[in-house]
């Protein structure tokens, strides 16, 4: 079967593949969107469409911004093909995806990469109880199926954590406590940046509307310098430490964890671009341009995927990489590309403010304890990574081979940032230094009858 | 006696490439009292040694390296004791079941060349029997041609063992170090690399997929192509299978693990950047050989792959490997195993310590000699492993 043929091929419906489809359709370029969601959005306007008919006010106005987005998306021309897991990218610009059972190859003049963000591993003892989820998970399930418990508690910082929270209260449901770990050093190093974060006072107004209606329906638990989730086999409550030497132990069924979201590299790793560790964020990012140009002239990164900078710099992320690859089959677009440069850098100046203020101290992003578990997929713990580190693992790939860690089906999305600093704390390397894991296809898994469906039909 | 004499002074035999052929030859010289230096461009396994297919198999290898195979297995089946480890090889069978008349063709035809030659370790097994042993093969199988006693081996594992091992006996180890350049200074062998010189009496090289790189810096001119073949890995299943299965006439190895994931390899190659040190999987080969373990296993339809990796190995142009003096003396070529080496490691190692010693070898290596592409480029006829 010969491969289908796209100018543009667009992998994630976020706001970022959903806004570089309007600019690429526009300018009249065959262009298909693949995603892996059931509708488009992303994770941040997550079922948008549905829940615009009974529109629950507790999703808050943010949410429903991106209806005009969503709608232009639906309208624009674009090939959009849900449902689908993008598994390679090869040196031939061949997109491998499975769609219904089927693995596909389509190729491309250019590959806008729009694959989002993943929430930052939180390895707090007990985290891999039932009970215990995301809180990006607990944001997914209210989302898509109205789903949540009374009674949680949420642990971590970061906007999404003060933003489901607050959608939780909205929403009705008895929210037990929310315990921060923002430190107070994270607030020393972050105020010089204040000043740039004004540029976005909506933002900053949102974010302070979220912690006041938090403050005046939960307990709101600071200074806090252990976590310990409690339990046997199921999630019982939450203990922890203040920085006063205070314990406070808090039954609850529901723990949601979340300390901030880095760029989801596994598919631009395993496709073999260039990246670079992010000193200030404290992950690994895409080396781009400022279009979105990758290390393969013929490969964008649009969105949190190449830095974390949130919805309405995604969608311009999406115009800007679009609106270059536009340019680049003859039709310059200067002024449009200006501008999307000026809005994004806008929309970008609250990132240093946040990225300080919501970095976890080492204290969150390591484990606290030797049997807190690391590798959740292969269940080896802190002390499991660290007698792999004393018998002469010296970086990630060799741990794997050492101990499994991040050999499971997550391919190291749960652990790899916390081995690899695990790494750079026994060796004194830097993170630059130690590297991450050799990410492999299948980014996803799939099955072997959909692998083998290229040559033809699985044998009875 | 006077060349044992020499090399037996303190200066040690330099090995270059710790993969189980380096690591190996280290862990025998090191057991005979013989200092070794062992230098590493990246680190202990990293390349075809520490991600192949594992395969310990005697079967359907070519009649010339018989010989060594069967010699290594002996080591294989000592494999714990020799290198203090649990469970090191996993001693099963290993059968190529023929899926069509042609299949079941080319095994008679097989196991008749083989008893030509004189080998009586290769069995045909048929349908019944083969169901009763493997029940989840597919029911269409017409039987196939099997080894007793072959198995697997966690290749990563076996290296590590080899090198831990000789490294406890006092071999040196050193990574990352590469090789610059291999210079004759009077007597000796001056190895220059990224971190200093070091002069010794005998180079070994063990460098895999740039074995040709390094003896063209001894002066002998040997090809070899850098190939990546592809595997698999599977989530884990419920045990079903206590042997390694592949084709005949076709390309396939299949293994369960201990934990219940399956490695699904099959000869199919990805792209090699040996310079980068870099593969690229190709999807339509994936898909080949993925296909082909549908055949033999149709029950695994909805199991999920987790990984897809290839190692950078060494090809010759005919496929044996290339071990035995170089053209100057002091210099012992071992690589280019063309991805089958893992299995011959431990003969291969204990042959390498014999040529660096000037010691009699067990097996002899005339079909590997790396002299023997210098005249006809061709290999005798009816030695082509085609099964």
């Amino acid at each position: 079967m010969a491969n289908q043929h796209f100018q543009i091929v667009i992998i994630g419906a976020g706001p970022a593949g959903m806004a570089a489809a309007l600019t690429t359709t526009k300018a009249g370029l065959e262009t298909i969107v693949i995603d892996d969601q059931k509708d488009s959005g992303g994770q941040v306007y997550r079922n948008l469409q549905a829940n615009q008919e009974t529109s629950p006010a507790y999703l808050g106005q943010s949410y429903y911004d991106g209806a005009k987005l969503a709608q232009s998306f639906a309208d624009c021309g674009a090939v959009y093909r849900p449902d689908c897991t993008v598994w390679q990218i090869t040196d031939m610009h061949e997109v491998a995806l499975v769609s219904r059972g089927k693995a596909e190859l389509i190729t491309a003049d250019y590959i806008i990469i729009a694959t989002g963000a993943i929430e930052r591993p939180m390895p707090v003892k007990g985290w891999t109880l039932p009970g215990v989820m995301s809180v990006g998970g607990a944001q997914t399930l209210l989302k898509q199926a109205a789903l949540g418990a009374d009674n949680a508690v949420f642990v971590g910082s970061g906007p999404l954590l003060y933003l489901t929270a607050w959608q939780y209260i909205k929403a009705g449901l008895a929210v037990r406590a929310v315990i921060d770990i923002t430190g107070e050093k994270q607030w020393r190093s972050a105020i010089p940046f204040a000043p740039l974060a004004l540029l976005q006072p909506d933002m900053l107004a949102m974010g302070r509307k979220w912690i006041g209606d938090i403050r005046r329906n939960t307990e709101l638990i600071y200074s806090v310098s252990t976590i310990e989730i409690i339990g046997q086999s199921q999630a019982q409550g939450v203990s922890c430490t203040l920085s006063s030497g205070d314990k406070i132990d808090i039954d609850a069924n529901h723990i949601f964890l979340h300390q901030g979201v880095v760029p989801n590299v596994n598919l631009t790793m395993a496709t073999g671009l260039a990246h670079q560790w992010d000193h200030q964020a404290h992950c690994w990012r895409p080396v781009i341009d400022v279009t979105g140009k990758s290390s393969d002239e013929q490969i964008y990164i649009a969105g949190d995927g190449g830095g974390i900078g949130g919805a309405k710099a995604a969608a311009i992320a999406g115009r800007l990489a679009a609106s270059a690859i536009v340019a680049r089959y003859g039709k310059p677009r200067f002024l449009a590309q200006l501008y999307y440069k000026l809005r994004h850098l806008h929309y970008l100046s609250i990132r240093p403010f946040l990225d300080r203020l919501y970095l976890p101290s080492a204290d969150f992003r390591l484990a606290q304890t030797d049997e807190t578990i690391i590798c959740r997929c292969e269940a080896v713990s802190k002390a499991g990574v660290n007698a792999a580190l004393a018998s002469g693992a010296s970086g990630p790939n060799q741990l794997k081979a050492f101990c499994r860690a991040g050999m499971g089906r997550c391919q190291g999305r749960s652990c790899g940032l916390v081995v690899q600093e695990m790494i750079a704390s026994h060796t004194g390397q830097s993170m630059a230094e130690i590297g991450y894991y050799r990410l492999r296809p299948p980014v996803k898994p799939i099955t072997l009858a959909e692998l083998a469906s290229l040559e033809g039909p699985w044998p009875d | 006696m006077a060349r044992l004499t020499r090399t037996a002074a303190m200066r040690p035999v330099v090995i270059i490439g710790a993969g189980i052929q380096g690591c190996a030859t280290a862990f025998f010289l090191s057991q005979r009292g013989q200092p070794v230096i062992v230098l590493e461009k990246d680190h202990v396994g990293r390349h075809a040694s520490g991600v192949n297919a594992g395969g310990v198999r005697r079967l359907g290898r070519d009649i010339a390296e018989i010989p060594l195979s069967v010699a290594s297995m002996d080591w294989w089946n000592q494999i714990d004791q020799l290198l203090d480890i649990d469970e090191g090889f996993h001693r099963q069978f290993y059968v190529k079941v023929a899926l069509d008349d042609a299949g079941a063709d080319l095994a008679s035809r097989r196991i008749q060349q083989l008893h030509r030659a004189g080998f009586q370790h290769e069995i045909w097994v048929d349908r019944d029997q083969l169901l009763c042993r493997i029940p989840h093969l597919t029911k269409s199988v017409f039987g196939g041609v099997l080894v007793e006693g072959d198995g697997w081996a966690l290749p990563w594992k076996i290296t590590r063992a080899f090198h831990d091992k000789a490294a406890a006996l006092g071999a040196e180890f050193r990574t990352p170090v590469t090789v610059t350049s291999i210079d004759r200074s009077g007597e000796h062998w001056q190895v220059t690399t990224d971190k200093g010189m070091i002069e010794t009496d005998i180079v070994v090289n063990c460098a895999g997929a740039w074995g040709a790189q390094i003896a063209k810096m001894t002066g002998d001119n040997l090809v070899i192509e850098a190939h990546a073949p592809m595997l698999v890995i599977t989530d884990r299943q419920p045990m079903f299978l206590q042997s390694v299965v592949g084709v005949m006439g076709g390309t396939l190895s299949f293994k369960q693990l201990d934990n219940g994931s399956m490695v699904i390899g099959g000869g199919q190659r990805g792209v090699a950047d040996a310079a980068r040190n870099l593969t690229q999987i190709i999807p339509a080969g994936l898909s080949s050989f993925v296909m082909t373990a549908g055949r033999v296993f149709p029950h695994l339809r909805d199991v999920a792959i987790l990984r897809a990796w290839a190692g950078i190995e060494g090809y010759t142009k005919d496929n044996l490997p290339i071990i035995g003096n170089g053209s100057q003396a002091g210099i012992i070529h071992g690589f280019g195993f063309s991805a089958h080496g893992f299995q011959l490691g431990p003969a291969v190692g204990e042959a390498l310590a014999d040529l660096a010693m000037a010691r009699q070898t067990r097996v002899n290596l005339t079909p590997f000699s790396p002299h023997r592409f210098a005249g006809s480029s061709r290999r005798p006829l009816g030695v082509k492993e085609a099964l």
